[in-house]
């Protein structure tokens, strides 16, 4: 599962990279993280 | 050049449901969390440094993987055409090998110098980021602090 997150708040959502990539760059442009997770791993919302 | 440190927390993740209850079953036991090893790592790309992926920094791969949308992102132009295995012969996706640069990123904002290293863009979006040892293990030492739970890389 991909997360693309910006300001503590999960920007979007998906299995597959390029989808939640080009949301993101959509919504805000620039100054976020996109990152890969693993069942039940936590991750630190930038 | 003086060296500097990166730290990161060693995140704790759940096994899948059908796996604590099959460890339940058999062993009558829970079998408790996993653990990852992430980093941030920043890319160069055709106009200038990308902001901070999230990867999984992992001593098992060879070599790291990207989905196929870095693609574009880095600008790539030249690649080897080549094919990855997982951990069996059947687990295995074609992918482009090429140059990229890149530089580690901690929580802190602290950054490693810029590395060049092969890198294989799967020509998929759905595999995972994976920062692998090939052009980056001989550039940084590694160091963990069970009790902290935190790990540092040294360049």
């Amino acid at each position: 599962m991909y997360v693309a997150v910006k300001d503590g708040k999960v920007l979007v959502a998906h299995r597959e990279f390029d989808r939640v990539y080009d949301e993101a760059l959509k919504k805000v442009g620039k100054g976020f993280v996109t990152g890969y997770i693993l069942s039940g791993e936590p991750f630190v919302l930038l | 050049m003086s060296s500097s440190r990166l730290t990161y927390k060693i995140a704790e993740t759940e096994f899948q449901p059908e796996v604590v209850e099959a460890v339940r079953k058999a062993y009558g036991l829970d079998i408790g969390n996993g653990c990852v090893y992430s980093v941030f790592v920043s890319f160069k790309a055709k106009d200038g440094w990308t902001d901070p992926f999230w990867m999984i920094y992992d001593t098992g791969a060879a070599v790291s993987l990207l989905p196929l949308r870095f693609f574009d992102i880095l600008g790539v132009w030249k690649y080897a055409s080549i094919r990855l295995m997982g951990i069996s012969p059947e687990m295995e996706i074609w992918a482009r090998l090429t140059r990229a640069r890149l530089r580690f990123i901690d929580v802190k904002g602290k950054r490693s110098p810029e590395i060049e290293a092969w890198v294989a863009i799967a020509e998929r979006n759905d595999v995972p980021l994976i920062i692998g040892l090939k052009d980056i293990a001989d550039k940084h030492g590694f160091s963990t602090d069970p009790k902290l739970k935190q790990f540092y890389l040294t360049f």
